[in-house]
């Protein structure tokens, strides 16, 4: 039984170490799903939350947007997993600390990307997004810093929309798929996992696409392979129990929703600290992430690197139950009256 | 002391950081100079709906009170709200079944003398057969 259980902690580890691996899943599927997503979406502002709804009204594409809502959520969880587990196991060393680093770039981009994909719904929440992001950028950091205005007025007006749309599906994810890149060959795991493909034979170079006997048995590969169908089985079977929410038609000049579940702690801070909060309270949590290989040891045990960490994503947590369960809080109402008085 | 290649990199950040941050400035001066007016996120995106305008008093758009739109979006806020709980509940409870995985212990097995030079302590928590099998695929490459 002792046996059992200890092999069964063996067997998760292992798991574990492949998240990276799953993560690049779940990003294909996204990006899949995304591009059928966008041969029904239309940016026009006026047809924008219709063509959604029209979506949403046929069986097929409503099952595909379904799909990519969940599978972005997957996507985001899978990520604080992985995050958390490679603060676990120490990115101490060079290699270990630049795929670090370099992963911190991907949770902006990845965050970025996720904010981009808020404001395409056309909804309620869409236009509270917007919101947020035209007040925090022209309201708050353009009175420190007035060139941000020309990023500003780069995505207003009549394009906005379609300019976000394309930063959403062409620049960010093109942006992601480069980082990932520089990330695995840092990333020590990640090294690993690939070893399978890196055996070059005579027929691999004569263009013959044979795999190399035992291949599909290599550790790693069989575990990728079995959390794949996992993940797929799963964002399946929730795309077709629980609908991706779309709420009414955007009115503009009030905040009556509450952002997704991975924001949530944001919107916790801003609760306390009003609308400023927004933008210095995801620089702060990035910074802390950035600081961690710097007070982690090479040794055995845990350190101020791990405690840091776990201390950090335990406030993030915190917070976010408190957005969550908490009441909603106009912060854009309060700071536009406060911004015409 | 600074390397000529580095200075010369430098020399390149600074001259062109103050022109692009004097350049955008300038550049940018109109809009954060025109007022709440163009300042207001509505006269900006162009999403239906949002092209009323503000109202001076902040309570309607589009002919809605803050309460009709609020009662508009209740039950799918609701389920939405149900679901982030849910979710962060299982976020929390993953990273419990990962900190119970991976924390890293000190060892308590006392090291010997005469290796303890020679061979690092362990990095990773990973077992035995964990490292087993990654050597055996680092053994497999070229």
């Amino acid at each position: 039984m002792l046996l059992a259980l200890k092999n069964l902690k063996s067997e998760l580890q292992q798991t574990g170490m492949i998240l990276g691996g799953l993560l690049l899943t779940l990003l294909f599927f996204t990006v899949v799903s995304g591009i059928i997503l966008a041969l029904f979406y239309n940016t026009q502002p006026e047809e924008t939350y219709r063509s959604v709804l029209a979506i949403t009204e046929n069986p097929f594409t409503a099952f595909i947007r379904n799909f990519h809502y969940w599978a972005t959520d997957l996507l985001i969880f899978t990520l604080f997993l992985h995050i958390t587990r490679v603060a676990l196991t120490k990115p101490s060393g060079k290699p270990r600390r630049y795929a670090w680093w370099i992963g911190v770039g991907l949770l902006i981009l990845v965050g970025s990307e996720m904010l981009l994909g808020t404001f395409l719904r056309g909804d309620q929440e869409s236009i509270e997004a917007y919101t947020h992001f035209f007040l925090g950028t022209t309201g708050v950091v353009a009175s420190y810093l007035p060139f941000v205005t020309v990023i500003t007025d780069f995505f207003s007006g009549h394009t906005a929309l379609f300019r976000f749309f394309i930063f959403h599906a062409v620049v960010v994810p093109f942006g992601i798929l480069s980082v990932i890149v520089i990330h695995g060959l840092f990333a020590p795991s990640f090294r690993a996992m690939i070893a399978p493909w890196k055996k070059m034979s005579d027929a691999t170079i004569r263009g013959e696409l044979k795999p190399q006997p035992g291949f599909w048995r290599t550790p790693s590969v069989r575990k990728m392979g079995m959390l794949t169908l996992v993940a797929l089985v799963v964002i399946i079977v929730l795309s077709l129990l629980l609908p991706a929410p779309l709420l009414s038609e955007p009115h503009g000049g009030m905040e009556v929703t509450k952002t997704p579940w991975w924001i949530l702690w944001v919107v916790a801070v801003e609760n306390i600290y009003g609308l400023n909060a927004m933008l210095i309270a995801p620089v702060i949590l990035f910074a802390v992430f950035a600081a961690v290989p710097l007070f982690t040891k090479d040794r055995a045990g845990a350190d101020w690197g791990v405690y840091l960490y776990l201390i950090a994503i335990a406030i993030v947590l915190a917070l976010g139950f408190w957005g969550a369960l908490g009441p909603q809080v106009p912060h854009t109402e309060m700071f536009m009256e406060g911004m015409e008085m | 002391m600074l390397r000529p290649k580095n200075m010369r990199t430098d020399i390149i950040f600074w001259f062109f950081l103050p022109i692009f941050l004097v350049g955008t400035t300038a550049f940018a001066h109109g809009g954060a100079e025109s007022g709440p007016e163009t300042r207001h996120p509505e006269t900006q995106i162009g999403l239906p709906g949002s092209r009323m305008g503000h109202d001076d008093m902040g309570t309607t758009t589009g002919g809605m009170t803050r309460g009709e739109v609020a009662e508009l979006i209740e039950d799918t806020q609701a389920v939405e709200e149900k679901r982030s709980a849910i979710k962060l509940t299982l976020l929390t409870l993953s990273i419990v079944g990962l900190i119970y995985l991976y924390f890293p212990r000190r060892s308590t097995v006392a090291p010997l003398a005469s290796t303890t030079t020679s061979s690092p302590a362990p990095q990773t928590p990973l077992s035995a057969s964990t490292a087993a099998k990654t050597d055996d695929i680092e053994r497999r490459s070229p």
